[in-house]
């Protein structure tokens, strides 16, 4: 990929265009650091504010991040719950983090899953901008103050953004990309570089437990490396594959055992295009992007976008920067995964990625949008690179506002401070009152809303996530997708059985459900009395205090009304139940 | 120095946060209704089910809208209800979810589908946090200008590599 007897992108001659003085050194590094942390502080706001009170995120996603992060203590290394899907429990081999997972463990009893959080969301976006903007020092020599675009892109991106509001926290640590670019880049040019080696093996075995798709992204980073330096890569290859092939083993293997809880099978033709990018979401954020389940978007910066653009004729006789651009040009394509669309639902033109579509196994990799997160490294990089060759040609100050510009496409493009919201992070205290080791049924009722499973996905969530405060074994699905869960089976029955039990069978059909609820061990049932019709609500509360007795609870705290009825204080023996 | 410099803005960051967020935190939620495309003839009427009404004022431009305070709660029951000649129509009946515990714009656009008054729940310009409101671009819009825009750059480009070409060719 290099050009014969081409130079190296080097930094202009121009007073102010080379890494002198104030940004020289550690202290630049030191400065540079404090600027992408306060940035981070702006973008993800108020994260920084640390307010036990408040969950920084706006779909349901991030309650269950949270349950994860709690269980980790008790799962590993069994990778199995037993306080989920009661009273089987649920296997973890296909949870979307093993290093939130791992996190989890390491933080146990000393941070809890809302700090770990709240960490990520505010620390990340950092980390990754000097990340990135190591990578474009070294990668391709640009120097300060250029390669700060480079970070400004990566850190503050659309994408991370949609992490944000989706809860998806576990991929805000994407740094281990830019580090892996770096390290497998910079391999050097004598000697056997098994240290090297094995620490690209590390960052892309890191990359690929943070998330399946970065093990995706890294594995094409590394692709493209092996192309573009192909001697240093073949040198460097063995030695990463040391670490590569058992730990990329050891996940597939993992993976394949949880083959009993695939996810919801998915029509041919949706494959890659239900999480895509269309043109509108690449451009800007919409309201209709955030009104359900996913905020499926990712604004690219226009700064790095256009230099990256103009590269071809800004970096005319460097080297190195052909096989970066290139890639950011195929994921920002890939991105769009099946279909080229201008918006959502629009008309479409089959892209070329139709054909990798129809790849058994490609349909688990529901979110070709995540695809961006490679475009925004290597257009940031190669952009950055732009930058320091237009330096030679024209003044800094010329040129200084285009960094503001980027930090204005990642703080005010992407539309993250008007987007996010503040949720209520505080748990309702009814559950305190149930029994502490047998199992609590939740009851949401049945979608009011008329919105296909997103009530659904919400009460789903808010279950794990209480379940994640008050430890008691809950029948919710808190790592599965299916639509079905055990809780939502069970719910519905009481739900219908006391809301229908009228005239003279009445009392046989609550008899009815009270052996149900105790062949099924439960010790409580929540009720989540906001969710239903006040009407239903009246009924089904006298229904339950007829089965139950009085309610052991009822409280107004974490945002809604719980009212809970205990179903037996002790695990009956096997058997007595069975009259 | 820098360093001491940078712990300390940590420690007062995280310090301060606390505090910061206790001052700001609202004791009551504020959830605005608002319905779009209202014909001035129809007369609309806002019910939080089982608590009360809620007065809808007209905002201009075929808008309805109304707000009320209320403990921070994560959902709300509404109803919207149309009166008119031949009696109550029933636009809308359901629970939305309240993802922010300070404030919520819930909005609806009023439509009559095969002779039916109904509203459909839309989204809004979220607009809880910052005072200035941003109206997204149509996406044909949007797409005009990036076309204009890959004009401009392909032009660009086929221009400076002639320019370039011209120039270094022999006089």
């Amino acid at each position: 990929m290099t050009t014969p007897g081409s130079a190296p992108i080097r930094a202009g001659g121009r007073a102010g265009a080379s890494e002198g003085g104030w940004l020289a050194g550690p202290r630049g590094t030191a400065l540079v650091s404090l600027l992408f942390l306060g940035l981070a502080a702006v973008f993800t706001w108020p994260a920084v504010c640390f307010d036990p009170q408040v969950l920084v995120t706006r779909h349901f996603d991030l309650y269950v991040a949270i349950w994860l992060l709690e269980q980790a203590a008790e799962s590993l290394p069994r990778l199995f719950v037993d306080g989920s899907a009661w009273p089987q429990g649920e296997s973890l081999v296909r949870s979307d983090s093993f290093s939130l997972l791992f996190l989890g463990w390491a933080g146990r009893g000393l941070l809890s899953g809302w700090f770990v959080v709240t960490l990520i969301t505010w620390l990340a976006p950092a980390l990754n901008a000097l990340a990135a903007e190591a990578c474009a020092r070294r990668v391709l020599e640009v120097r300060r103050p250029w390669s700060l675009l480079a970070g400004l892109a990566f850190g503050f991106s659309g994408i991370a953004a949609s992490v944000v509001l989706e809860g998806h926290v576990y991929q805000l640590l994407a740094f281990w990309l830019p580090l892996l670019l770096l390290a497998a880049w910079c391999t050097p040019e004598r000697g056997l570089p098994w240290k090297r080696g094995l620490l690209v093996g590390l960052l892309w075995a890191l990359s690929l437990f943070s998330s399946a798709y970065f093990g995706v992204l890294a594995s094409a980073l590394l692709l493209v490396v092996a192309a573009a330096r192909p001697r240093r890569s073949l040198r460097l290859m063995p030695f990463s594959a040391l670490v590569i092939l058992p730990v990329g083993g050891w996940y597939l293997w993992v993976y394949s055992m949880g083959s009993q809880h695939a996810i919801t099978e998915i029509k041919p033709d949706l494959v890659l295009a239900v999480g895509a990018a269309t043109v509108a979401s690449l451009s800007t954020w919409t309201p209709q992007l955030d009104l359900l389940g996913h905020s499926v978007g990712a604004p690219i910066g226009f700064t790095a976008f256009w230099l990256l653009l103009f590269s071809p004729l800004l970096l005319r006789g460097s080297r190195g920067w052909r096989a970066l651009a290139l890639l950011a040009i195929v994921a920002l394509l890939a991105c769009f995964g099946s279909q080229l669309r201008l918006v959502d639902g629009g008309a479409s033109l089959p892209s070329p990625f139709a054909l990798v579509a129809r790849i058994p196994g490609v349909e688990v990799f529901r979110f070709p949008v995540r695809i961006v997160w490679l475009y925004t490294l290597c257009g940031g990089l190669v952009a950055s690179a732009c930058l320091q060759a237009l330096s030679r040609r024209l003044p800094t100050a010329l040129l200084l506002p285009a960094l503001l510009l980027a930090t204005v496409d990642g703080v005010v493009g992407t539309g993250l401070l008007w987007r996010v919201r503040q949720a209520i992070a505080e748990v309702p205290g009814a559950y305190q009152a149930a029994p502490r080791d047998l199992p609590v049924l939740d009851t949401f009722g049945r979608s009011l809303d008329g919105t296909s499973g997103e009530l659904e996905m919400w009460t789903r969530n808010l279950a794990c996530y209480y379940q994640a405060s008050h430890r008691r074994p809950i029948l919710e699905l808190c790592v599965r997708t299916e639509r079905q869960s055990p809780r939502e089976a069970l719910d519905a029955r009481l739900s219908h059985g006391l809301l229908s039990a009228t005239g003279p069978d009445a009392a046989q059909q609550l008899d009815d459900l009270r052996l149900e609820l105790e062949r099924a061990g439960l010790g409580a049932v929540a009720v989540h009395a906001d969710f239903y019709r006040p009407n239903d609500r009246q009924v089904l509360l006298a229904g339950l205090e007829d089965l139950l007795g009085e309610p052991l609870a009822d409280t107004r705290d974490g945002g809604e009304r719980v009212v809970l009825f205990l179903v037996q204080a002790e695990a009956a023996p096997r058997g007595a139940v069975e009259r | 120095m820098i360093r001491r410099v940078a712990v300390l803005v940590l420690v007062a960051a995280l310090g301060a946060g606390p505090a910061v967020a206790q001052e700001a935190s609202a004791p009551l939620q504020t959830i605005t209704l608002r319905l779009h495309n209202v014909p001035a003839e129809v007369q609309v009427q806002a019910e939080r089910v089982g608590v009360g009404p809620v007065p809808l004022i007209d905002n201009g431009a075929a808008v309805l809208e109304g707000a009320f305070q209320a403990a921070p709660a994560r959902s709300v029951h509404l109803r919207l209800v149309q009166s008119s000649d031949e009696g109550r129509i029933e636009l809308w009946d359901g629970l939305a979810l309240l993802p922010d515990r300070d404030s919520e714009v819930i909005a609806f656009e009023y439509s009559v589908e095969d002779r039916t008054a109904l509203a459909t729940r839309v989204a809004v310009a979220p607009t809880p946090r910052l005072a200035s409101s941003t109206e997204p671009a149509g996406p044909y819009l949007l797409a005009l200008g990036w076309g204009a825009l890959v004009l401009a750059y392909v032009i660009a480009m086929v221009l400076a590599f002639t320019l370039r070409r011209r120039s270094s060719e022999p006089s």
